[in-house]
């Protein structure tokens, strides 16, 4: 039961922080889809295990790069995830690879705002990562949770200016397209993502 | 610029010539394949105006069958015919294209940031003490002298749109690169689209310069275009053994994908969520992103040998912060000239992202012009915040950085100069010159040499180290032009020199009047054994010892008992 409670604690507690961002209801909309086709919350929400910090299994992210080296790759975020069998899906990190725009803008957006409440995110990305860092030598799912909700932030913060650039009808044509086009990529493998889930059963829900 | 700009601009000119010629012969420890190749077949080339198989017209050179792009070997023919066959005339031209990068480096910043003149000086510095280019100026892989094209094609392209006589030579720097390097030839493609992109208003207004410097490439270039048409090897060289559509990875987790559908999925449906396209473009975007990657930037750099510093990154993680607040600065800006370099930054390990062997520092050099530029973007933007927030700061956090910037370096320069050839020697392939010229003094005495071509061809060190007559190897070489599952081609032989996929002593046809060269575990001290009825044994003539006295190779002979 803790790995439900706690992806839906995380989850609310998020959401109220992009409310407190944002404090526009439609953004909620936006949070609860992004936090459903990020697999760090699918893990949780649906697997059933018992949820330890400790990590004996090592992560690798190239030939000689393993462990708190790989904290801060890619690799770790988007295609690996926790080493562990029960603890991932296969072939995918903690977030699609085609919502790295989404947090990247996100992420931009709040650097650029020169409100306090932006800055406290950011900082409290940091933290996040620092503890995360210190907390487990070997980086894994309860590691990566102390900035993982805030990087879902991020995330939708990205959603939601993308669609408000959407419907201006005065913004750039090509920027519109790529966007519809990122979309439509967010949603196959938003799909893909559902159909290992149901089909592949990586930890048999 | 005033004169002591100018003074300024030279001492950090001087300063980066001297990092990366001072000792270029024997750091790095040895000369590594690829370059000793290249060295000989611009020997072969000087001496008969063939490459090393006695092949001409030159628009690449077989060698071990990876098809190298000439341009290195033309630009070594001048050291080689001043200094002779040696590691200094093959390293030579990396070292000038690695000095002239810092200068493009120099004035490409003071055309993107021509209101800032602190910019260019710094970003100057940070790419003369940078590791990633000394690593490529003070060996010759190609990549050192490709940027240099590249790096100043970019420049004299925004420097056209000032001048516009400037773009023919954009355009003949742009043509350099393709003759120089694989890679180039998908940077220079997307790089010349992007900027047509950005710049489409002012290329319009000055279109006969605009359709002068295309057809000025196509000029220089139609050679080349020839040659792919004669031998369609020559446009991609061992890219496609290397590139990821090789890689039979992707298409073992297709197969696993569609077997754990199970049979009663929907084939189409299967199909549609498991099919190349998305794995292959997948695949391209993790080996792409793997580039920005703090363990590769920061902490281990390239896990590949020869490029691999042992605990090191490729930049000093002291430039994180100002790169990060100088890209973010970038971004937000709407200049033109900075919208091209950011561009430029990102395409630059695209070319890497197409092969399985990524993170790639080599491929990915591109990455170190905008690297620097945004980094000094970010010192300058700091520094004038300090100083017009406070007034002693700027003096103080100037002196930090300068410290703590000497303190890196010299922490590369331990483990460039000290670590690298007493832990990794043999990645570089240190011990070959010492190896063949221990070989020629005993060789008389043998009728044949066998030799190991494990970490690397043998023969071409003979070649390179005995200043081979070319013309004397094409009519002795034994030579396997058929390539192996991995494109290299074989020679087998050439004069009384025979070489072994790997001479292992327990398995190698045992015979007197033999010299065999082997690694040192392959050949062992002692052994003794009958031949025909005779009694023989094992007799080690001399040794080649890393710098850490660690037995290299053997060399031994078989002796009557």
């Amino acid at each position: 039961m803790l790995p439900l409670i706690l992806s839906l604690a995380l989850a609310t507690f998020s959401g109220f922080w992009v409310l407190k961002l944002i404090p526009d209801k439609k953004i909620l909309f936006f949070h609860l889809i992004f936090t459903f086709i990020s697999p760090w919350f699918l893990i949780l929400f649906f697997g059933q295990f018992p949820f330890n910090m400790a990590s004996e299994k090592i992560l690798k992210c190239n030939q000689i790069t393993q462990g708190r080296a790989c904290f801060l790759s890619t690799e770790f975020l988007f295609f690996l995830g926790d080493p562990r069998e029960n603890l991932h899906i296969e072939d995918q990190g903690f977030f699609l690879l085609s919502t790295l725009p989404l947090i990247m803008s996100g992420l931009y957006i709040s650097i650029s705002k020169n409100e306090t409440k932006y800055k406290l995110t950011i900082l409290a990305l940091i933290i996040g990562l620092v503890i995360s860092f210190f907390v487990e030598k070997n980086p894994n799912l309860a590691s990566g949770l102390w900035f993982l909700p805030i990087l879902g932030i991020f995330g939708t913060l990205g959603v939601y200016r993308w669609f408000n650039y959407l419907f201006n009808k005065k913004n750039l044509q090509i920027i519109k397209l790529l966007i519809v086009l990122n979309l439509i990529w967010i949603s196959y493998e938003a799909l893909r993502l559902y159909l290992v889930l149901m089909l592949h059963k990586p930890f048999s829900i | 610029m005033s004169k002591f700009s100018r003074i300024f601009l030279i001492i950090i000119i001087i300063t980066a010539f001297f990092i990366r010629f001072l000792l270029v012969d024997k750091f790095p420890p040895g000369l590594y394949s690829d370059e000793t190749a290249l060295g000989y077949n611009s020997y072969s080339l000087l001496k008969t105006g063939r490459d090393e198989f006695g092949k001409s017209w030159l628009l690449s050179f077989e060698s071990f069958g990876d098809y190298k792009p000439p341009m290195s070997a033309w630009l070594m023919m001048p050291s080689i015919a001043v200094f002779g066959l040696n590691e200094l005339s093959v390293r030579l031209p990396s070292v000038i294209a690695g000095t002239l990068t810092v200068l493009i480096v120099f004035f490409l910043s003071k055309e993107i940031f021509n209101k800032n003149k602190m910019i260019p000086f710094i970003a100057a510095t940070l790419i003369a003490i940078s590791p990633w280019s000394i690593l490529f100026s003070r060996s010759s892989m190609l990549v050192g002298t490709e940027v240099m094209f590249t790096s100043g094609a970019l420049l004299f392209f925004l420097i056209s749109i000032r001048r516009p006589n400037f773009l023919y030579l954009s355009s003949f720097c742009f043509a350099g690169a393709i003759y120089t390097y694989y890679g180039a030839r998908i940077t220079v493609v997307l790089l010349v689209l992007t900027l047509a992109l950005i710049f489409k208003k002012e290329l319009v207004k000055v279109k006969l310069f605009v359709i002068g410097s295309l057809a000025i490439g196509l000029i220089l270039l139609s050679p080349l275009i020839f040659s792919i048409v004669k031998d369609p090897s020559t446009l991609t060289g061992r890219a496609k053994t290397i590139s990821i559509f090789y890689d039979p990875g992707i298409k073992l987790k297709l197969w696993e994908a569609h077997t754990l559908d199970g049979q009663r999925f929907p084939v189409y449906l299967s199909r549609f969520f498991h099919n190349k396209p998305y794995f292959y473009a997948r695949d391209m975007a993790r080996r792409y992103l793997q580039h920005f990657s703090f363990d590769f930037l920061f902490l281990t750099g390239d896990p590949h040998p020869p490029f691999k510093i042992p605990n090191f990154g490729l930049v000093f993680l002291l430039d994180l912060p100002f790169f990060l607040y100088g890209l973010y600065l970038a971004i937000r800006n709407k200049n033109k000239k900075i919208l091209a370099l950011t561009f430029y930054f990102f395409i630059s390990p695209i070319a890497a992202s197409l092969t399985f062997i990524t993170p790639s520092a080599n491929r990915s050099f591109n990455m170190i012009i905008g690297w620097t530029i945004f980094s000094a973007f970010g010192i300058s933007s700091l520094i004038n915040y300090l100083r017009h927030r406070f007034n002693i700061l700027p003096k103080i956090s100037m002196s930090f950085l300068i410290l703590g910037y000497l303190l890196l370096f010299g922490t590369f320069l331990y483990r460039y100069l000290i670590l690298i050839p007493n832990k990794n020697p043999q990645i570089w392939h240190y011990g070959r010159k010492e190896l063949v010229s221990k070989i020629t003094m005993l060789e008389k005495n043998y009728s044949q040499v066998v030799m190991s071509n494990k970490e690397g061809p043998a023969y071409i060190w003979l070649l390179f180290y005995k200043k081979y007559d070319p013309q004397r190897y094409w009519l002795s070489s034994n030579v396997d032009h058929t390539p192996d599952n991995l494109g290299w081609i074989h020679v087998n032989s050439f004069d009384k020199y025979t070489f072994l996929e790997d001479l292992d002593w327990r398995n190698v046809d045992k015979k007197p009047g033999i010299l065999y060269v082997g690694y040192e575990e392959k050949i062992p001290e002692n052994w003794s054994g009958n031949i025909n009825g005779k009694s023989y044994k094992l007799v080690i003539d001399d040794r080649v010892l890393y710098p850490n006295s660690k037995t290299a190779f053997k060399i031994a002979h078989l002796s009557e008992e």
